[in-house]
């Protein structure tokens, strides 16, 4: 892949105020390295959530917006200004007691769909390890979050989807059931859902290619492969029919048992489920491979390489599979900010800046 | 005047929406230094809304006679009806010109979320005129929201008896404005909906 000459996300500057424990820190990073150290509980994650919630426009961390501003303030503020490749283009987001306010080029704008294809960014975090053996919901909103990103259309779609399921379930925990105001709400569901279906499995069909490579170049020998299990078919018609066949049982549960928000992902390694036969080892393998499809994936979908946060993984890593990251990391060129309580443990190749976290203070190393 | 009376302009002023007290007490303030003939007529008419304007009982338009002129009005194709969601959906529409049928508003939009049901909406009446007029068609113009399209859905559902040709205005590419600049999902539904040339 000719990375070199992709264009990056890459942050030239970045401001905080009354973030977490930051009271105020301004922070020049390295375009390419940047290792953040300090020991656990400085507020070294703070960063990286800041800089997570500039693309992602939401915490990674909480969905209280009250936790994220320093204690005893009113609000708090992120800013950054971002390189060459995208023109110097100036982030703020403002997060107070009312919302949250965002602005690009000191205009206020209302994001749409294209703004978080404007930013790219891979967060791999340790909460990514249950990647593999949790629940449904972490690997639907493994693909979600990054098909936010590759798909313009996709946030519209999906909150679209949301609404459209709020309101069936809303119609089915009414007593008499209310078929004029069911039946709209199915086609909406079946519409809006099959879009969904067919958007992930696109998406998911080219995350597994990267994903093979991925566990290949890393387990040197295993054949990784990402299944897409919707739990509706991507067909409107046949969507209906099963809302159709569920409705007594919806109606019973108090929500809408089958659809896209019921679906899950499958992680193959040498075709067996590595939720079902991976070792400890093997579902390490998996998370990395997961992670370097998903940054390689949305590299080419956004066309610029996403910038990277890595929260504390090698912790979570063995010493073989740490190298490879790094290998990845050295060949992708892209941006990255990695926390560490160990940074002499962290072996990059390419241009470094060390940075120390303490008590919410940011000093350069 | 006592500033009693100023009080309980503003606390009433500051009811209406979009108008916070700060803004209605500015409005107050402003009413005194204005001419006192504006203020008496802006008093006055505001004072005549309830027995001036009525909902027209065909269509559910607010206008100063019932039925609306627009219902009342016999050179309007009577056969053709366009659903709105509100009244300025309404204005919108007619300020364009070529729609000559008549209107039929809903006063909301299905949303059992927001405690909106299909009872809540003028759908009755809307059943009624299309039985006793010999509609031939009827035009849904709500907005392409999730809630406008649940809407359309309900509409054609609660016309499915009479036979009635039930259709749905376009959504797509606004005109004069530009492809580069219009949104993915929008893109995306206008290439869906693409017609033959």
């Amino acid at each position: 892949m000719p990375q070199n000459t992709l264009s990056k996300v890459q942050i030239d500057s970045l401001s905080l105020v009354q973030f977490r424990n930051i009271a105020r820190a301004e922070f020049a990073p390295s375009p390419r390295f940047n290792v953040i150290s300090g020991r656990n509980g400085m507020g070294k994650t703070n960063l990286i959530e800041s800089i997570y919630l500039l693309g992602a426009l939401r915490s990674f961390r909480t969905s209280v917006r009250r936790e994220i501003i320093s204690q005893g303030e009113r609000d708090a503020k992120i800013s950054a200004r971002f390189g060459q490749s995208l023109h110097g283009l100036s982030v703020e987001i403002q997060l107070g007691a009312q919302g949250r306010q965002i602005s690009m080029d000191g205009k206020a704008v209302v994001p749409d769909g294209d703004y978080f294809r404007t930013l790219p960014m891979v967060l791999f975090h340790p909460g990514n390890m249950e990647l593999v053996q949790g629940a449904p919901e972490t690997r639907r909103r493994f693909l979600d979050r990054a098909l936010f990103q590759a798909d313009a259309a996709y946030p519209q779609l999906y909150r679209q989807y949301a609404r459209a399921l709020a309101n069936r379930n809303t119609v089915i925990r009414r007593q008499p059931l209310d078929m004029r105001a069911l039946v709209p709400f199915d086609s909406a569901l079946a519409k809006l859902g099959s879009q969904i279906v067919a958007s992930r499995a696109a998406f998911t069909a080219q995350l597994s290619q990267f994903f093979e490579e991925g566990v290949l170049e890393v387990s040197g020998g295993n054949r990784g492969a990402i299944r897409y299990r919707p739990r509706v078919s991507g067909d409107e018609a046949a969507f209906l029919q099963v809302l159709d066949a569920k409705r007594q049982l919806d109606v019973d549960r108090g929500y809408t048992t089958c659809g896209p928000h019921a679906d899950d992902l499958d992680f193959e390694v040498d075709g067996r489920s590595a939720k079902k036969y991976a070792s400890q080892g093997q579902q390490r393998t998996v998370v990395l491979a997961a992670k370097i499809a998903e940054t390689r994936v949305l590299s080419q979908r956004c066309h610029r390489m996403p910038l990277l946060l890595l929260d504390d993984v090698s912790s979570e890593l063995d010493r073989d599979r740490n190298r490879h990251l790094f290998l990845f990391l050295s060949g992708v060129g892209g941006q990255v900010f990695i926390t560490t309580t160990h940074p002499d443990h962290i072996s990059t190749s390419g241009e470094r800046a060390d940075f120390c976290v303490t008590n919410g203070a940011l000093s350069s190393l | 005047m006592s500033s009693g009376t100023i009080h309980e302009l503003t606390a009433l002023l500051s009811r209406l929406p979009g108008i916070g007290k700060r803004t209605a007490a500015r409005l107050v303030f402003h009413l005194l230094d204005a001419d006192t003939d504006y203020v008496r007529h802006l008093g006055a008419t505001v004072a005549a809304l309830p027995d001036k304007i009525f909902r027209c009982a065909i269509c559910g338009n607010l206008d100063e006679s019932n039925p609306c002129h627009l219902c009342a009005d016999p050179s309007r194709d009577a056969t053709l009806i366009c659903v709105v969601e509100r009244i300025p959906d309404l204005w919108a529409v007619e300020t364009g010109g070529t729609f000559r049928g008549r209107y039929h508003v809903l006063h909301g939009l299905l949303s059992p979320l927001d405690g909106v049901g299909p009872d809540d909406l003028n759908l009755a009446l809307l059943h009624q005129n299309v039985t006793a007029q010999q509609v031939r068609e009827v035009i849904v113009a709500t907005r392409p929201s999730v809630e406008g399209e649940a809407t359309a859905l309900l509409i054609q559902q609660t016309l499915a008896d009479t036979g009635v040709a039930v259709s749905r205005i376009a959504a797509g590419v606004p005109h004069g404005s530009e492809i580069e600049y219009t949104d993915a999902r929008t893109l995306e539904r206008a290439l869906a909906d693409r017609k033959a040339m």
